[in-house]
């Protein structure tokens, strides 16, 4: 993956496609996770994400950092294209910045495999009912947008994003406990 | 206030961001449990840019692979990705060479053949030559919604559309992938080897798709070939250094034309 990164940077079509192949799938995820977007803003958010991430790509500096990246442009685009004012605000702001990131480095309680697992430990932890419904339909079952999971569960949109950016809030607390414990050590 | 009420705010965050001691030991052992007000804190829309670096991407990472489903490939996209980074593709062609030889290559291409309504065209012409290579292509349009339709010879396709080609080669080949449209330059989208047989017409691993986006009126794709052989690689380096095809060159047309409004092919 870092030599396609790599030569994805140098302008390489070829790499480039396979990168878009490898993660369309999860930018997709993220603008998804938004009920306000509409299906075609979603595929604009992707479109957009992809095109700024491959122009921006050569200032990269640390191929391991691209998939984390590559969601945060995606976040931006979409908060870009929310309906909500502060949040279009945050979204210009942060476009505005450098589009390099920070790495830090993980301790083994944060690898990829690790996380993941938190993910689904915090949604097995969730009482049962709606809030465990939605985090369960939208993060492991990973089919439905984030309004189809309302037309499903008959909520409103803004509702089912209120849950989602609560349990992605969620799982934000439990990763930085873990950041922090390994300053600790 | 004691320090078991402490939760995150500006400023402790801005104390984990300096990494003061005492306040990653607090919030470290803090953080361990649920706490609805900090993770309010961590919710907020309004958070300053750059708190907490690289948490955003950690969380975003784990939640998208979190379900583990398989990705399913994506041209449509991927065309349209390709479309909007602007230039043709080209990054066979180098430096200032590139545009004199696409302009070359293009002068050989168009040639007689693209007449007007009623005329019947072979799907492939021999450029000259004594061995033939047979060359053929199909098409098919594949919309946002996911729908596939076959493109007949000036089909009418609308602009969300993204053409996917279909070739039949006699044998393998190198080949160029043309643009043409009226009042533009000629523009080579892409190169490829071709094997023989019916194959989708690919790029690298991926199918190579051509996006409409933007396009309007009569669009012609033209796929040239020619024979792959001793001399393929001095083949590839007269079209890079001089734009010309070597003799035994076969082309394929697809005519289309661009049209808003239309829901499918």
């Amino acid at each position: 993956m870092a030599d396609c990164i790599r030569r994805a940077a140098q302008g390489e079509q070829a790499a480039c496609g396979q990168l878009y192949q490898r993660f369309h799938g999860a930018v997709r995820r993220v603008a998804q996770g938004s009920g306000t977007l509409e299906a075609a803003e979603v595929e604009d958010v992707v479109q957009e994400t992809f095109v700024r991430a491959f122009r921006e790509l050569p200032r990269l500096q640390h191929p391991r950092a691209f998939s984390g990246w590559l969601l945060t442009i995606a976040r931006h685009h979409a908060y870009a294209l929310s309906r909500n004012v502060k949040a279009r605000a945050r979204a210009a702001e942060d476009l505005a910045r450098e589009a390099d990131m920070s790495v830090p480095a993980l301790p083994p309680s944060l690898t990829l495999e690790r996380r993941v697992a938190v993910v689904r430990a915090l949604i097995e932890g969730l009482p049962e009912g709606p809030e465990k419904d939605t985090a369960r339909l939208f993060y492991l079952e990973g089919e439905l947008s984030a309004r189809e999971i309302a037309e499903r569960l008959g909520l409103g949109k803004s509702a089912v994003t209120m849950r989602l950016e609560r349990f992605r809030a969620r799982v934000k607390r439990e990763l930085l406990a873990r950041l922090l414990a390994a300053e600790v050590g | 206030m004691s320090t078991s009420d402490r939760h995150l705010d500006v400023e402790s965050s801005k104390q984990l961001e300096r990494r003061e001691p005492e306040a990653v030991r607090y919030f470290a052992e803090h953080l361990s449990r649920p706490c609805e007000v900090c993770e309010a804190f961590l919710a907020r829309e309004d958070a300053s840019p750059g708190e907490f670096p690289g948490l955003d991407a950690l969380t975003d990472e784990a939640l998208v692979e979190a379900s583990g489903r398989p990705v399913r490939e994506d041209a449509v996209g991927w065309a349209r990705v390709r479309r909007n980074q602007g230039a043709p593709r080209r990054a066979w062609l180098t430096g200032g060479l590139g545009a004199m030889a696409a302009a070359v290559v293009l002068a050989l291409l168009v040639r007689p053949g693209a007449g007007g309504p009623g005329d019947v065209e072979p799907s492939s012409q021999r450029i000259k030559g004594t061995a033939p290579l047979a060359l053929e292509v199909t098409a098919v349009a594949r919309l946002p919604d996911g729908t596939v339709r076959a493109v007949a010879e000036d089909a009418v396709v609308p602009p969300e559309a993204v053409v996917l080609l279909r070739y039949h080669a006699s044998e393998s080949a190198d080949a160029l992938l043309v643009r043409e449209a009226p009042g533009v330059p000629p523009q080579v989208l892409g190169r490829h080897v071709l094997t023989p047989g019916t194959h989708d017409l690919r790029d690298g691993e991926d199918l190579a798709g051509v996006s409409l986006e933007d396009e309007r009126g009569p669009v012609t794709l033209v796929l040239v070939a020619w024979p792959q052989g001793v001399q393929g690689d001095a083949a590839l380096e007269a079209v890079r250094v001089s734009g010309q095809v070597p003799p035994d060159a076969a082309q394929a047309r697809l005519r289309l034309k661009v049209a808003p409004g239309h829901a499918a092919p």
